[in-house]
């Protein structure tokens, strides 16, 4: 009998319509397991689970790191990972496998910045932002035994000591110019999940077992053993926790006790052979997960296009009756529900850059399939109205969109977004495709496309995109432009002495002065870049990670050491509009009205606009801005996009790709502007910069047809790491108001058919999100979209909080 | 004249303000078992600059110690600060916030940042002890973090 049976009643009861419509009405009191895994995983409080990191402290205390080379010695760490790992099973769940040993927690690295929470361990369960739990047994071990043995090997402290105190990481740590992501371990990908549920892993361990006994080098005869060891590892822990199910029967009530024994039965079949329903799909994807996450950073692994991937297990199971509706739906939702189980471990100072986010694993659905017709399918409206109804952060939810997408999806996508008021973002296949197939991606795989983490975009299963690899912080860069190459922040010479603002003659000057400063920042980033990517090839490859990427295989090579079918590194931009509608002013009211004179503006920018308020007045009225549909501030913006993409064009990735940049900023926006002085837009020091690739809150006074004209004039093929585009919505204009909704559907069909690449929606009255800041206890799971993620407005910052409140409300 | 005043202040700041914290390291590794045990088996040295003055804070054989140079070994970390009243301001306020201090530019250092945050762990037993002592509201929870700048 199919698991969700009893569960569903009320489902069953109903007369049976075409799955489409019962797709529709679908609400969570249909489901009342999902209800209560929803209210479970709310209820819960972040515990630190110090269990990855005592037993591969306690593994290379025994074993020491040499005698093997680095891939063996990765795949026997984690084969001991997986086989002493503990293995809850949780009341209610119908997927089994814990990224942690608690309903809900995070994981520590101590190979990467675990060790930045160190100072707060005896406060970190009292801290005002995002306190989380820590048994003081735990805190002990950690600070006596944990930390200190990892002192001189993380990888931080390997590019440090190799690289001799390097300039790129020592700018990387000052925190205003750049971030290197790499410092916190491989992340930012999509795994092949289509031959974990079609192939299952033993067939990959003979591939790899095949290989291995052709290869002639011995480095590859390595990568094939360690390949084969870590999907070994895997399948075991799969079993292990198909154990954990029958123990737990044991001590369950009757109808308990047979979907444990019958989770057990599948997971002693997946995902070690292939799925034959659409449960041993999804359990043999989060099994997998999971044990990713061991290997390495839980942020930002993806899933790729689930509807096209378990699409044919659904349908059998449909066809066949194993399944109905609300089965499926409930199956679905344990699994989203699952992809919630972990968080991300943020010190107290990074809450600033990335406070509020989950984990990041995106969900791709809808779009085109490789051979360029349409893939939407009764999996992809499931997994939207699953989305729905259940309203949480996790997963990012990803709506592909392009000119041949059915009217009911788009209807669907919109309605979703309408009633979660975050989710999902929409992605325009047409320009997404152009950009990657720009960059080398072939058509067929470029047409492939999942969203990982935020926004970014890569060839699902088959590209190591690292694609949060550098957060450039561009308003920085306009700084050491209008300084001569000194940060004012930290008042230290970081780029060439390019003069003063009050000395150059004319906008070419500057904006010479500008690409210089910008050639200089990124030729730092690259490095530090590279130097990280060379410590993970050396320290932490990842032979699990690699098993399921394509290319691998028949390169024999790891990711980590350019294996995978497509290698690039993606950038991540901050501050597009407002140093764009900087450029602007200088160049108009500065250069060609005079409105201003240069050593005015020098001035009042040291004055950050005190006594100058004329001077800030001018440069706020006197020049266009972008998001007005203005073509002088807009082609500003265009030729920045078009600038940094040709500059960090001009270097190579660190496993021989290409760079991809994109314009999109975590809560970034509002740490960095807190380390940016004044700027000649007029915004104040400290202000928050413009999230992703959106206008600056407050300009866009034309409306958002003008806005998003403005944003689709950006070049995609020079935004391969794709954008994140925010706009507002008040929910008070579209609660039950379909033709309001069917309005912005319609702007939104308009601005992907001129090519803009993304957009996301919060969808939150003004006085809902003031009331949540006041009340949060009222507000727990309101959500919002920050800049790429689907975020709880009361996990976020105070500022980011305020600039989220502060963001331009479109009346379509 | 501003600035030749600024330096000896600056320089007097500096010994204060580490032989406060060497002090308050004294006290807590009598009264605090969880910092005695933190502290038991390091040998590690710490040095704090601020312009052309510098002082170090060295523990070893579970002793802490402070002079005006490492004696015999050169330092395993080295502070310098670039605001030394910015910090001081900071770190009153956050003792353990050592993340914050390098992301408000108000220090620069050298070495293995692993020395960072054991000292921001050792900061943050003396603010846990503290707050006990005195049945203080937890720092987090008074203003909180307020950001990077």
């Amino acid at each position: 009998m199919p698991i969700a049976e009893k569960e569903t009643l009320t489902a069953r009861a109903r007369p049976q319509t075409n799955p489409m419509a019962q797709i529709a009405s679908l609400t969570l009191t249909d489901l009342p397991r999902l209800k209560r895994l929803r209210q479970a995983l709310l209820n819960e409080r972040t515990a630190i689970c110090i269990e990855r990191a005592r037993l591969v402290t306690d593994y290379f205390r025994r074993h020491g790191f040499e005698g093997t080379g680095p891939l063996m010695r990765q795949a026997n760490v984690l084969a001991y990972l997986l086989d002493n790992l503990p293995t809850p099973i949780f009341d209610d769940e119908l997927i089994a496998g814990s990224t942690t040993s608690h309903r809900l927690g995070a994981l520590l690295f101590p190979e990467f910045l675990a060790q930045a929470i160190w100072p707060e361990l005896a406060t970190i369960d009292e801290r005002k932002h995002d306190p989380v739990r820590l048994a003081q047994d735990d805190a002990g071990i950690l600070a006596g035994e944990v930390f200190p043995f990892w002192r001189d090997l993380t990888v931080t402290e390997y590019v440090r000591r190799e690289g001799g105190e390097p300039q790129s990481l020592r700018l990387a740590e000052q925190l205003v110019f750049y971030i290197l992501s790499k410092a916190n371990g491989i992340s930012h990908i999509i795994p092949n999940y289509s031959a974990v549920v079609e192939r299952g892993l033993e067939a990959l361990v003979d591939e790899a077992a095949t290989k291995e006994s052709e290869a002639t080098d011995p480095e590859v005869v390595e990568f094939h053993m360690a390949t084969q060891i870590s999907l070994k590892a895997l399948i075991g822990f799969a079993e292990r926790y198909a154990l954990a199910c029958e123990a737990a029967a044991g001590m369950a009530r009757a109808q308990r006790a047979d979907e444990l024994r019958e989770l057990a039965a599948t997971l002693k079949k997946v995902p070690a052979g292939p799925a034959r329903t659409l449960h041993e799909g999804l359990q043999a994807i989060w099994i997998t997960q999971v044990a990713l996450h061991q290997e390495s950073s839980n942020t930002a692994l993806s899933f790729g296009r689930l509807d096209q991937v378990l699409y044919p297990l659904y349908r059998t199971d449909m066809e066949c009756g194993r399944l109905d509706t609300a089965g499926a739906a409930e199956l679905m939702g344990s699994f989203f529900i699952k992809m919630g189980d972990h968080t991300p471990l943020v010190p107290c100072a990074g809450h600033e850059l990335f406070g509020g986010s989950s984990t990041n694993q995106a969900v791709t659905i809808g779009g085109i399939r490789s051979d360029g017709s349409d893939g939407t399918n009764e999996l992809t409206y499931l997994m939207l109205k699953v989305g729905e109804i259940l309203a949480l952060r996790e997963p990012n939810l990803c709506a592909r969109a392009h000119k041949g997408a059915p009217g009911p999806y788009r209807r669907a996508v919109m309605q979703s977004i309408a009633s979660t008021g975050a989710a999902p973002a929409i992605y325009n296949d047409e320009a997404v495709v152009y950009a990657l197939t720009e960059k080398g991606v072939a058509l067929e795989d470029a047409r492939d496309y999942g969203v990982i983490g935020c926004v970014e975009t890569t060839s699902a299963g088959r590209t190591m995109g690292m694609t949060g690899a550098i957060l450039l912080n561009l308003a920085s860069v306009l700084e050491l432009a209008l300084n001569g190459g000194v940060h004012p922040l930290t008042g230290l010479q970081v780029g060439p002495n390019t003069g003063g603002l009050a000395t150059l003659e004319s906008f070419d000057e500057l904006y010479s002065a500008f690409k210089l400063q910008l050639d200089s920042i990124v030729t730092l980033a690259v490095d530090g870049n590279a130097r990280f990517a060379e410590a993970h090839a050396v320290l932490h490859p990842t032979p699990l990670l690699s098993s399921l990427i394509e290319g691998t295989s028949e390169s024999g090579r790891d990711v980590t050491a350019g294996g995978a079918r497509y290698n690039s590194s993606g950038v991540a931009v901050i501050g597009l509009a407002d140093v764009a509608d900087s450029l602007t002013a200088i160049r108009q009211v500065v250069f060609d009205r005079k409105l201003v004179s240069l050593k005015e503006l020098a001035q009042a920018l040291a004055a950050d606009f005190d006594g100058y308020e004329k001077v800030r007045a001018l440069l706020q009225y006197k020049a266009p801005k972008y998001g007005t549909d203005d073509g002088n501030a807009d082609s500003m913006a265009v030729e920045l996009v078009s600038l940094i993409d040709s500059t960090f064009s001009q270097h190579v990735g660190p496993r021989g790709g290409r760079y991809h940049v994109g314009f999109w900023t975590i809560t970034m926006h509002t740490g960095f502007g807190k380390l940016t002085g004044s700027l000649p837009s007029g915004r104040r020091r400290g202000e928050p910069l413009a999230s992703g690739a959106t206008p600056v809150n407050g300009v866009a006074r034309k409306g958002p047809t003008a806005s998003l004209a403005s944003t689709a004039k950006l070049p995609a093929r020079q935004m391969a790491n794709c954008i994140a585009v925010n706009h507002k919505l008040p929910r008070s204009i579209l609660n039950g108001r379909p033709e309001m909704i069917e309005k912005v559907e319609q702007l939104v069909r308009a601005y992907l058919e001129r090519g803009g690449m993304q957009i996301q929606f919060t969808v939150q009255d003004r006085q809902t999100l003031l009331d949540a800041q006041a009340n949060p206890e009222k507000y727990r799971d309101l959500l919002v979209r920050v800049s790429g993620y689907t975020a709880y407005f009361c996990d976020l910052n105070r500022s980011m909080q305020d600039e989220i409140i502060a963001r331009t409300e479109d009346l379509p | 004249m501003k600035e030749k005043l600024a330096r000896p202040v600056r320089s007097l700041a500096l010994h204060a303000m580490v032989l406060s914290i060497w002090l308050l390291f004294k006290v807590m590794r009598l009264v605090d078992p969880n910092f005695r045990k933190a502290v038991a088996s390091l040998d590690t040295t710490y040095s704090f600059r601020c312009g052309r003055s510098a002082r170090v804070l060295s523990f070893s054989g579970g002793r802490v110690r402070t002079g005006r140079t490492a004696k015999g070994r050169g330092p395993d970390y080295e502070i310098v600060f670039i605001d030394l009243p910015g910090a001081l301001r900071q770190m009153a306020k956050h003792p353990n916030d050592v993340l914050a201090l390098m992301a408000q530019n108000k220090i620069t250092r050298t070495g293995n940042d692993y020395y960072l945050f054991l000292i921001g762990y050792l900061f943050g037993l003396c603010e846990s002890r503290l707050q006990a002592i005195f049945r203080l509201p937890h720092a987090a929870r008074r203003s909180g973090h307020e950001g990077l700048a």
